[in-house]
């Protein structure tokens, strides 16, 4: 399983990292600091094919996390792709866009860096199921 | 004498003999006397003559052609009332009977011999001055010979009894008068009383004149205020039309004319010499020969003329009778004037209510100028109606069509625009209302080049009718303009028609233009709005995204360095993770005050008591703090999360503040009026009264952030929600006793 995170905010990259070395977690991760970026990065191979999850930022320059999905949703090659929204935005707007959208889920981003370790444990259980065969 | 009475033929004569009375005694006498000697005839003779002078009848005894009076008696001498000449022709004592045919028949009753009895023959007697009537005989007297000699008159006066039977004929001719006026008078307060229109009651009226009066035909017309042309309302009798010549009559000419110009009636029984009449041809044929012409007058103003011929002489009571007709037509007419304004005026304001209710609900403002063109074009009689907005060019001249009703557009397309000359500019100065029977003979027409009046082809606008839309700061809007090919076709009711549309065309597009104003100003909150949310969405993310870094950066920091951090910079780096947690929930705070009482959903019926018991159990109040329902709740019908935010936000205020373990918190809901009125009461530390204003702004707090953690947020939205529901927020404390907080809530709210 690799793991492609679309986000913009190194302090948030770190923290995901953080998080993942504090659940060892060892999967790859790469980074993407906007949608644009995500995008080529999952045609052009960067993210190797097969097994991805995206971990998907709502509020990025260039192009956003909806706009982002948007793109995914209409790429036949990319249509099935699982995509989980970590965000801060409570918008109810924002949740109805991506849930018809087709994400796995929608998260927000807690404040203290010790329920997002809990957070990212919780993730790590979602995804080893989803890829249990 | 002898020889009158020997022929014994004449009953009256001899059968009077028998009876005492001295009229009688005459011819038994002559007979009686016939054979005597003549002392005896003379004795016979002077007995007679004093039977004669005794002889209650008047008596008189005439001998000769020249009929000298022989003997005369005193009943006689009193009868004619003066002295009679004896021995001399009774000519000489009357010569006035000369002319009347008296001597005639005396000369024709000795010529002829044959007695005369004349029967209320009128005799006019110098002596008493008067016509008197008599009953009389002339009777022959005849000689031996047989021839006349002389002749006896024996006269009664019966004027009295003529009279009498004149005064009895008089009267009951009176009374057929009567009977007649009387008739007459009823039928028209029949007309006068009833439901009818003015010219249905006139023509009841002169129906009534013909029947009553001997009119070969009677006319009423009327003459409308301000006018100056009599209108033909009614027609009866020989001639029924109202068109032709008589229809419309200017006052001051012809006959009729003259009768309301002179304030005068005019009457005549000699129709076809009287140089009023037009037609005198016609009258001679028709065989007129009275005309009666009654002005009707109602304080001392002329509103009419009513006439009749007729083919028989005017009689006195019938010219009284049509005195008081006149009089009572006037009246009935004013009445009925009276009675028409009445109703015009109630159906006018009708049908301004109508046209106004029709206009104002109308908000488009193009629709709306086209309505009320439309509807005042109707209401007036225009042929056609224009409404042209008051924008004057550079030159100070062209005004700019906006509608017009009536006509096709291109009718007027064509022209230029109507510029500021004097007929127009008293519209668009808002000077007041142009009303003109014919605007081409009007002093204000024609006077402009390069028209001097109405560009050829131009609509044929002969009547004229203007009235300036003034705005309600005064301003000229516009003007509405009608016309009509036909003369005087605009009457005050058009104008005051004209002007209660233009009353409710100003209010209307005022109230159009604040509509439109409305419009602006809720797109510019809608604008506003979005911006705002656009704002809390950028606010959620991009401020709340650096909190989030600080707050994980320093508890890396703590993390990393483990045990080489000092006790007051742990301390340190944990204060400043608080005062993030607080910027965020400052941030939280400002967005929902942002939203309270703007997003609404669909209202539901809300068993008050349930939503609270769910309340209650999701605060949680850790014991022996406790919140407490009171009372029955009612249940409403409203939308569910705003009044649940607001009850949370007044519980957990209420536990939070209450600074102690047992806080208690009671809510309590009761129904008043169309509102519920909830109250949260605790047993906290209570509010002084100068902070009761205070503690519903925003962001404000009674205690260091330090001491309570709360943002200030909490009141600042009940205050807005609850307002935003048309109810109100309020508190009542006393510091050191407790605080109650109460709110009202609508029990029924409206779909939105």
């Amino acid at each position: 399983m690799n793991i492609l995170l679309v986000e913009d905010d190194e302090v948030d990259v770190m923290n995901v990292r953080r998080a993942f070395d504090r659940n060892k977690i060892a999967n790859p991760v790469y980074v993407a600091e906007n949608g644009l970026e995500g995008l080529r990065m999952l045609r052009d191979g960067t993210v190797p094919r097969g097994r991805r999850l995206v971990l998907l930022d709502l509020n990025m320059p260039k192009m956003n996390g909806i706009e982002f999905l948007r793109a995914v949703r209409q790429d036949p090659d990319l249509v099935g792709l699982s995509v989980v929204v970590l965000t801060t935005s409570n918008e109810e707007r924002d949740k109805v866009d991506a849930y018809k959208l087709n994400v796995a889920g929608y998260l927000l981003k807690p404040v203290t860096f010790t329920n997002f370790v809990e957070l990212t444990s919780a993730l790590n259980k979602y995804w080893t199921l989803v890829e249990m065969p | 004498m002898n020889s009158t009475a020997d022929r014994g033929e004449r009953p009256d004569v001899s059968s009077n003999a028998s009876e005492p009375s001295g009229a009688a005694v005459p011819p038994p006498a002559e007979n009686q006397l016939r054979p005597q000697h003549p002392e005896d005839v003379e004795r016979a003779r002077a007995h007679l003559h004093s039977l004669f002078m005794q002889a209650p009848a008047p008596i008189i005894v005439m001998r000769g052609p020249e009929h000298h009076v022989e003997l005369v008696n005193a009943p006689y001498l009193r009868l004619v009332g003066c002295d009679v000449r004896v021995g001399r022709p009774l000519r000489e004592t009357f010569p006035e009977l000369e002319s009347q045919g008296i001597f005639d028949i005396l000369d024709g009753v000795y010529a002829s011999g044959t007695p005369f009895e004349g029967k209320e023959l009128p005799v006019l007697l110098r002596a008493s001055g008067e016509e008197r009537f008599f009953n009389f005989v002339y009777q022959p007297m005849r000689g031996t010979g047989g021839d006349v000699e002389g002749i006896m008159t024996f006269a009664y006066d019966v004027t009295e009894q003529v009279r009498a039977r004149q005064q009895e004929t008089r009267a009951a001719a009176f009374l057929q008068q009567r009977q007649k006026e009387l008739a007459l008078s009823a039928e028209m307060g029949v007309a006068f009383a009833g439901a009818l229109s003015i010219r249905d009651m006139l023509h009841q009226c002169a129906e009534a004149m013909v029947r009553h009066l001997d009119a070969a035909f009677a006319r009423i017309w009327t003459l409308e205020e301000g006018s100056n042309v009599l209108e033909l309302q009614a027609s009866a009798g020989q001639y029924t039309h109202l068109d032709g010549p008589h229809a419309r009559v200017p006052v001051g000419q012809f006959k009729i004319g003259l009768i309301a110009r002179e304030a005068k009636p005019h009457l005549t029984n000699d129709v076809q010499q009287d140089s009023r009449v037009g037609d005198r041809e016609w009258a001679k044929r028709e065989g007129m020969v009275s005309f009666a012409g009654y002005p009707l007058i109602v304080d001392s103003k002329v509103i009419g003329v009513m006439a009749m011929f007729s083919r028989v002489p005017l009689k006195e009571g019938t010219l009284s009778a049509l005195n008081s007709i006149a009089d009572s037509i006037a009246v009935g007419i004013q009445r009925k004037r009276a009675e028409a304004r009445a109703h015009e005026e109630s159906e006018t304001l009708d049908i301004l209510n109508k046209v106004g209710q029709f206009i104002a609900a109308e908000l488009d403002t193009d629709k709306l100028v086209q309505a009320i063109t439309d509807s005042a074009t109707r209401l007036t009689g225009a042929q056609f109606g224009a409404f042209f907005y008051n924008v004057v060019d550079d030159r100070g001249e062209a005004y700019t069509l906006y509608t017009i009703s009536g006509v096709p557009r291109e009718a007027f397309s064509k022209f230029p625009m109507p510029r500021n000359t004097k007929v127009f500019a008293p519209t668009f100065a808002g000077e007041g209302v142009v009303r003109v029977a014919n605007i081409r003979k009007d002093p204000r027409y024609g006077q402009n080049p390069p028209y001097h009046g109405m560009p050829s082809g131009h609509l044929p606008v002969v009547s004229y009718l203007a009235v300036p839309v003034v705005s309600r700061d005064g301003r000229v809007i516009g003007g509405l303009f009608f016309g009509h090919g036909k003369e005087g076709v605009f009457t005050e009711r058009a104008e005051r028609l004209a002007v209660g549309v233009a009353a409710q065309a100003s209010i209307a597009m005022d109230n159009a233009s604040l509509f439109r104003e409305a419009q602006r100003l809720i797109r510019a909150l809608e604008r506003s709005n979005q911006d705002l949310d656009q704002f809390a969405y950028v606010t959620s993310h991009d401020l709340k995204a650096p909190l989030r870094g600080i707050a994980n950066l320093s508890q890396w920091i703590e993390e990393d360095l483990g045990a080489a951090l000092s006790a007051d910079s742990r301390k340190h780096l944990d204060l400043m993770r608080r005062r993030v947690h607080r910027m965020d929930a400052l941030i939280d705070g400002i967005l929902q005050y942002s939203r309270a009482g703007r997003v609404r959903g669909m209202p539901e019926t809300l068993e008050v008591g349930r939503l609270l018991q769910e309340l209650v159990e999701l605060v949680a109040p850790r014991p022996p703090a406790m919140v407490e329902l009171q009372g029955e709740l009612p249940v409403l019908f409203t939308e569910r999360v705003p009044l649940q935010q607001v009850l949370m936000n007044l519980i957990t205020n209420a536990l939070k503040h209450a600074r102690r373990e047992d806080a208690r918190v009671v809510v309590s809901a009761v129904e008043d009026g169309d509102f519920c009125r909830f109250t949260v009461t605790d047993n906290g530390p209570g509010i002084a009264p100068e902070f009761h204003e205070r503690i519903w702004g925003i962001f404000q707090t009674l205690e260091a952030r330090d001491k309570v953690e709360g943002t200030g947020i909490g009141l600042a939205v009940v205050k807005k929600v609850v307002e935003s529901r048309g109810g109100k927020a309020w508190v009542e404390s006393a510091a050191g006793a407790g605080a109650r907080f109460h709110f009202t809530w609508p029990m029924k709210e409206r779909a939105a």
